[in-house]
């Protein structure tokens, strides 16, 4: 399946919200890392309403990470703007970063440090002192749930309570826009839905979230809008329903005895209609201009051929398949 | 306000890093305290007057010179194996003596040169073998003075012979003038030497202020690995508070392991049988010694710190580059049982300038003056180092 990634810009799958000021403002940005030949980020323009709580998506290699690092500070563009909150790093370097909270994918913390006092560590080196700093580390106690283990060592907690711990010491200087970059990896369920209901929480008292995953599943069910970059481009941005209606719109799902699946992706092939075939042994995907239409002819001619479907899906089921469909289905291993 | 707390908590997070950290603690106070100890213990006798075998000396006297008393007063110092030569004139024989030991044919030589007149004492000119230990140079040097003066004294002895038990006149002729002694250039004229407790207490001290390379670059790698790099570059915090949050814990770590080594030598090592260890009296030149070391040590592992990309060179190259210059700089193996080109070669040791700093005010007594030649090398050694490093840190920290 051909990737989308050359599509020039991308089409809007749902008409977007008023972005009259927007949380986060990109416009037409260009990265590249030292020593590389080529941009890591191209031409990507994106506005991320406040309040909103955006997925960020994109196979290994699709330019996740130099946004974000464009986005905090930590890499200086090659070319385009970003405003968050109206407000350029270039302006007021110190004010920029404190209205953005960074939690990094590795755990971020002093492993012979407590809880308490990584927090008050992070509080402090965010300005934060006196009955200030002491609220704001009750508060990170609190969303980590770790009020118990406070003057534990972070060395002694489990995965879990140090993925919270890290989240909670992003919030200590309550910023407006958080970015979490696989705030998830690696805990248990427990610790992945009390992030969830956090984030929630947060999202509902106005936090705009940038959120990145590999899990879609949970990207489908925490947020309200994405963006999809490949190859360094955005290629999709909006709801994720009217990402799932779109594809829900185009996309058939065959199986077959696995003996017959490569004859009928041979055949499917050839029929009018059909923009891509996918095996996934026993089943095939196809795309289609429209599969209510040419189902009939598809099943038609399959029988024609004497194979017979022992199933037949019309619609895309989740966000993983619509990601599939945008990003294609090829192996992105990262050098 | 803002710079005040975020320097607080730099200050606090690298100090809790610190006394947690079991293996630095280790390195830095324990390892000292007992290589004190156990090195000062243990060459203890090393650092006495303890001269395996006699010292080769030739004695070269020009013509005329009429060597007669001063070599036999040299024949009677059993340290001393005395070969005595005859010939040539002053400048030969000179000349001659600095080849035989230059070349280490003798330890010592001593030209005896002739009188110019009756009332102007002869000049002998004594030359020491430059690979000579300063300890075996200081007893050379020391025994050919108890032998000049020893002739001196017996000229004195007859002319009180001859005007004093008898009456005026009734005595013998007094003896003739003795030669007068100079030590040649190169020589250690009774420099003193430093006990094993004045050699080792600093020694091991300096060798762990400087150890602190490994913890403290060991520290900043796990920050880059664990991505607490990253989380600190998107605060607004600047890179000069993170730096100074990592020098002053490491700085009163190691004021602390200097104090509990020096306590140690001047109290604990008499009770076991070595010798004390004094320190002088002059604490605002070791306060500054100290302090110059100090910030030499930290400049250093900052330095490292920005440079080396894992644990394992900072581990490995932080050792070994520490250890060479201890060797280097006169802390494994003490500066003067070295040969002469080694001792010159420590001069680029910046653990040679602390433990020649220590020991000036320890050995010599001296105070501000006699140590600031080797303070101001300290300092401005780590000042290069921290600059360097600070501008380094800068640019790790900045956006890339």
């Amino acid at each position: 399946m051909a990737a989308l990634s050359s599509t020039p810009a991308p089409e809007p799958l749902a008409p977007p919200p008023a972005q009259t000021d927007p949380a986060v403002d990109i416009q037409d940005l260009f990265g590249r890392y030292r020593r590389a030949d080529r941009d890591s980020i191209e031409g990507v323009s994106l506005a991320v309403r406040k309040g909103a709580l955006l997925g960020l998506l994109g196979p290994n290699g699709a330019g996740k990470t130099t946004l974000l690092n464009m986005l905090c500070a930590l890499m200086r563009p090659r070319a385009g703007t970003i405003a968050v909150h109206g407000l350029r790093f270039a302006q007021a370097p110190d004010a920029y970063k404190d209205l953005i909270g960074l939690a990094p994918q590795s755990l971020a913390l002093y492993p012979r440090l407590t809880a308490r006092e990584n927090l008050e560590t992070f509080g402090r080196l965010s300005g934060l002192s006196g009955v200030r700093l002491r609220e704001r580390v009750a508060f990170g106690l609190e969303f980590a749930g770790l009020q118990d283990l406070s003057h534990r060592r972070v060395e002694t907690y489990s995965g879990g309570q140090q993925r919270r711990l890290n989240l909670a010491t992003t919030l200590l200087p309550d910023p407006p826009v958080l970015v979490l970059d696989e705030p998830t990896v690696g805990i248990d369920p427990q610790s992945r839905h009390a992030i969830h209901e956090n984030l929630r929480a947060l999202n509902r008292a106005g936090k705009t979230i940038i959120y990145t995953s590999h899990y879609l599943d949970e990207v489908e069910q925490l947020c309200d809008e994405i963006a999809v970059l490949d190859g360094g481009r955005l290629i999709a941005q909006g709801a994720i329903g009217a990402l799932l209606a779109r594809f829900t719109g185009k996309r058939i799902e065959l199986r077959f005895d696995p003996r017959s699946v490569e004859a009928a992706a041979d055949i499917l092939r050839t029929m009018a209609g059909v923009e891509d075939v996918t095996i996934a042994s026993p089943q095939l995907a196809l795309v289609t201009d429209d599969p209510y239409r040419r189902l009939p002819a598809i099943l038609k001619r399959l029988a024609h051929a004497r194979i017979r479907p022992l199933s037949v899906a019309v619609g895309a089921r989740d966000l993983e398949q619509a990601f599939l469909a945008l990003t294609g289905t090829q192996l992105r291993d990262e050098p | 306000m803002r710079r005040a707390a975020q320097l607080r908590g730099a200050l606090v997070k690298e100090t809790l890093g610190l006394l947690r950290d079991k293996e630095a603690l280790l390195m830095l106070i324990v390892m000292p305290a007992v290589f004190v100890l156990i090195m000062s213990l243990a060459l203890q006798d090393t650092f006495r007057q303890n001269i395996p075998r006699p010292m080769h000396l030739v004695f070269l006297a020009g013509q005329g010179a009429g060597p007669g008393r001063l070599l036999a007063a040299l024949r009677r110092e059993h340290s001393l194996a005395v070969s005595a030569q005859v010939s040539g004139d002053d400048r030969a024989e000179r000349a001659r003596a600095r080849t035989l030991v230059r070349e280490g044919h003798a330890a010592l030589a001593v030209v005896l040169g002739r009188a110019r007149h009756k009332a102007v004492p002869p000049t002998a000119v004594l030359y020491v073998n430059p690979a000579l230990p300063a300890q075996m140079r200081a007893l050379g040097i020391s025994l050919v003075r108890r032998a000049f003066a020893r002739v001196a004294a017996d000229r004195l002895a007859s002319i009180v012979r001859r005007v004093a038990p008898h009456g005026r006149g009734a005595g013998p002729e007094p003896l003739a003038r003795p030669a007068r002694l100079v030590v040649a250039k190169g020589g250690l004229d009774g420099a003193p030497v430093p006990t094993s407790a004045q050699q080792n207490a600093p020694a091991w001290a300096l060798l762990a202020m400087f150890f602190l390379t490994v913890p403290l670059s060991v520290a900043v790698i796990k920050e880059r690995q664990q991505g607490i790099i990253t989380r600190l570059r998107a605060l607004p915090v600047p890179s000069w508070v993170l730096l100074a949050g990592k020098i002053l814990p490491y700085f009163l770590i190691n004021t602390l392991q200097l104090l509990m080594v020096l306590g140690e030598g001047m109290y604990v090592l008499p009770l076991l049988g070595g010798d004390a260890l004094t320190v002088g009296h002059a604490p605002f030149a070791l306060a500054l010694v100290a302090a110059a070391a100090n910030l030499a040590a930290i400049g250093y592992g900052l330095l490292l710190a920005t440079f080396v990309q894992s644990q394992e060179q900072a581990t490995s190259f932080g050792a070994v580059s520490v250890l060479i210059m201890a060797a280097i700089g006169g802390i494994l193996v003490p500066k003067m049982v070295m040969p002469a080109a080694m001792q010159e070669l420590s001069v680029i040791s910046p653990m040679s300038w602390g433990l020649d700093g220590f020991q000036a005010i320890f050995v010599r007594g001296d105070g501000l003056a006699g140590v600031l030649p080797d303070t101001l090398r300290l300092l401005g050694f780590g000042a290069v180092c921290l600059i360097v490093a600070a501008v380094r840190f800068h640019r790790e920290l900045r956006p890339q």
